[in-house]
């Protein structure tokens, strides 16, 4: 087959240096850096308004900078205009020229930069090849569907080379079992071409299935950057945590290698740098059982329980403080065991004093709070159904903020 | 046919129904009739009529207007109405043309503007459209008069002989036409440019596209539909204008509105006028015919 990319570069492919963006009062981008290698598929993560469109347009040329750099393999294209550049887009809604056939779209770059016909006509060639497009090389983008338009502005860009390809939520127009095709397809499409994506979408399954590493962008700051592992696994930020997926956020107080939360205290993998904050634990990470684990249980009550085919979706009440429970058991089951009475009664109001003071302490902050929790779709789970539910030290995470 | 149908919630029959529908067409077939079609059936019996002695109208058939519409006349074959009438074609073009190169930058110009003083721009192109005609014409008259500054500094440079005007001259028709027809090119192209999508220029910028590609692959089939209604409404009046030429060229520089004037007027000519109407209605026919066949390979509507 022949090969229209050529192997890339390697080492710092693109790097973006302080990139500033205001329009007028607005400020899109307050200072972002960031460095993609070669060969990366890299993705710009974020809902609407953080920016992402704005730092993609600027790599492409579309829109200048206020303050920073663009890099591109150690040349600074800051100031080159779009045309200028070795970089390629694909837009949100296409723009394929409406007047021009399949076939002549994606000669539309190669023609403006005048490369002789037999080139033109490899390179055409090469770009309905490998997005499955010969069929349609004649017609007009009007006669078209969606995902066959999305991989015509594929070809468009492609048979360019360019060093970076940009693509700017290039499957938001499609339907969900269409989208996760594509998904597949482009990721094969990078690792085979071996060149630099950059993806920018505000679709978090999107961002895990295709990318390399993931940038989460909040209000014009890059929030957290990482591979999507990582920014899954260990979120630096509630943002984070409750942007990519769910995730349970625990408030609590420090405690050494733990935390006290409402509903009692958990064991964590370090201590944390706060005083008052809070830990997250995804939903998938909750260890449901009928005994009391060694670390970590917490005693609950199923309030609901969604069945989803592949998986349940549990909804669980935890209680405040378990000492407060013992405390009524022990004062309801006082008069039949009169004989241990006054023991008891000493423990009870200590705890009882223990538990108010912890809650005096709290009460501002720590609310009882619900556990979200995704688990095996058998046995399923009855409302109102008593357990012990586990959250495992090395799935707390604490967060920074 | 007494089939019973619902018609909008109505129960009618279909003859019903038809002899309704006649009903009110009537009114549309009467304007057309009396306002369309029978002066335009007098027109074309009057070509073939003969002018009397004293001006009046002849009716005896023959073929003399139309011998003479192309150039046959007492002293043998002559140029000059085929002339007058190429000028004519000329004269729209250029109109036209200049129009449409000074119509792209105004519409961008207007279209970029805020919302709020977009419609101050677009009211500045329409007073003029809302001006009589033959008012700004003769306001041309007075601007390019001998004493007036344009004159002055045409005979200054040495274009122009000392003291002697910038109109009477094919100049001053161009001048006169340009400003008359750009609204109406300006108007349709500015609902086109206002409704642009920026994205395809943005995409052949992205695709290495010089300045005149970008123009002329994302611009400009973009705004066709708004050019095409501008350049119908510019061509065909620029054909028969009179009154400019009238008033502007001076008689070295007769239009096919001029001499089609002469005859229903000065020389009462009837036949003949109705003969030279008749050129100039076909003219601007195949004209058209040339323009939706050419406008076809890159119809956008």
């Amino acid at each position: 087959m022949t090969t229209v990319a050529r192997p890339p570069a390697t080492g710092e492919s693109l790097s973006i240096q302080n990139v500033v963006k205001k329009f007028g009062d607005f400020t899109a981008l307050g200072g972002v850096s960031l460095e993609v290698p070669s060969g990366e598929f890299f993705t710009l993560l974020g809902p609407s308004g953080c920016g992402k469109t704005t730092l993609l347009r600027i790599i492409a040329g579309l829109e200048v900078p206020t303050e920073g750099r663009v890099v591109l393999l150690g040349k600074d294209i800051t100031p080159l205009p779009a045309n200028q550049r070795p970089v390629n887009t694909v837009f949100q809604s296409y723009a394929l020229f409406p007047h021009l056939s399949v076939w002549e779209n994606i000669a539309f770059g190669l023609k403006s930069r005048r490369m002789d016909k037999a080139e033109v006509e490899r390179r055409v060639k090469y770009g309905l090849e490998i997005l499955q497009l010969e069929r349609f090389k004649d017609r007009l983008p009007h006669q078209l569907s969606g995902g066959q338009r999305q991989r015509v502005a594929l070809a468009r860009a492609l048979v360019n080379e360019p060093q970076v390809l940009l693509l700017d939520e290039p499957m938001s127009a499609l339907d969900a079992k269409l989208r996760a095709e594509v998904q597949v397809q482009l990721r094969r499409l990078q690792q085979q071409l071996g060149l630099t994506f950059i993806l920018v979408t505000h679709d978090q399954d999107e961002a895990m299935a295709v990318s390399d590493r993931i940038a989460l962008m909040r209000m014009g700051h890059l929030e957290q950057v990482g591979t999507p592992d990582e920014v899954y696994e260990r979120p630096r930020t509630r943002y984070a945590a409750e942007f990519l997926g769910a995730a349970n956020l625990i408030k609590g107080l420090r405690l050494p290698m733990g935390f006290e939360a409402s509903f009692g205290k958990l064991a964590l993998n370090r201590t944390p740098p706060w005083d008052e904050g809070y830990v997250a634990i995804r939903p998938e990470r909750v260890r449901l059982s009928e005994v009391e684990p060694r670390q970590n249980g917490l005693r609950v009550r199923v309030r609901e329980a969604v069945y989803r085919g592949a998986y349940q979706e549990v909804w669980l009440e935890t209680r405040r403080a378990r000492a407060s429970d013992e405390l009524r058991e022990s004062l309801s089951s006082s008069a039949m065991a009169s004989s241990s009475l006054e023991t008891r009664r000493a423990r009870a109001s200590d705890e009882l004093r223990e538990s108010l003071s912890s809650s005096a302490m709290a009460s501002s902050s720590l609310e009882p709070c619900d556990i979200r929790v995704r688990t095996a779709p058998h046995p399923t789970f009855q409302a109102g159904q008593e357990l012990w539910a586990e959250l495992p030290a090395d799935a707390l995470v604490v967060l920074d903020e | 046919m007494n089939r019973l149908i619902v018609w909008f919630g109505e129960l009618t029959t279909p003859a019903q129904l038809y002899r309704r529908g006649l009903w009110f067409l009537l009114p549309a077939v009467i304007w057309i009739l009396g306002l369309l079609v029978i002066p335009g059936l007098s027109l074309v019996a009057l070509s073939f009529a003969e002018r009397g002695q004293y001006g009046e109208v002849v009716w005896r058939f023959n073929l003399e207007n139309y011998a003479r519409l192309l150039g046959y006349g007492i002293f043998g074959w002559s140029p000059d109405t085929i002339l007058i009438l190429l000028r004519s074609l000329w004269v729209a073009f250029v109109t036209t043309l200049v129009c449409i190169v000074l119509a792209y930058p105004l519409a961008f110009f207007i279209a970029s503007r805020p919302p709020r003083t977009r419609y101050l721009w677009l009211a500045l192109v329409i007073i003029p459209f809302w001006t009589n005609l033959v008012i700004r014409t003769y306001a041309w008259q007075m601007l390019l008069a001998p004493d007036f500054p344009f004159a002055k500094l045409a005979q200054g440079l040495g274009l122009l002989a000392p003291d002697a005007g910038l109109y009477p001259s094919p100049l001053a028709v161009y001048i006169g036409m340009v400003t008359a027809f750009l609204p109406f090119v300006v108007m349709p192209l500015f609902s086109s440019v206002e409704r642009l999508d920026w994205s395809l220029v943005e995409a052949a910028q992205d695709l290495y596209a010089s300045r005149i590609r970008t123009f002329f692959q994302a611009v400009w089939p973009q705004t066709l539909p708004g050019l095409t209604v501008g350049v119908i409404l510019t061509f065909i009046p620029a054909m028969g204008m009179f009154v400019i030429p009238d008033l502007l060229g001076g008689a070295k520089y007769l239009l096919v509105g001029n001499l089609i004037q002469q005859q229903f007027y000065a020389s009462r000519d009837w036949p003949y006028g109705a003969a030279v109407s008749l050129g100039l209605m076909v003219m601007t026919l195949i004209g058209l015919a040339l323009y939706r066949r050419r406008g076809k390979d890159v119809d956008l509507v």
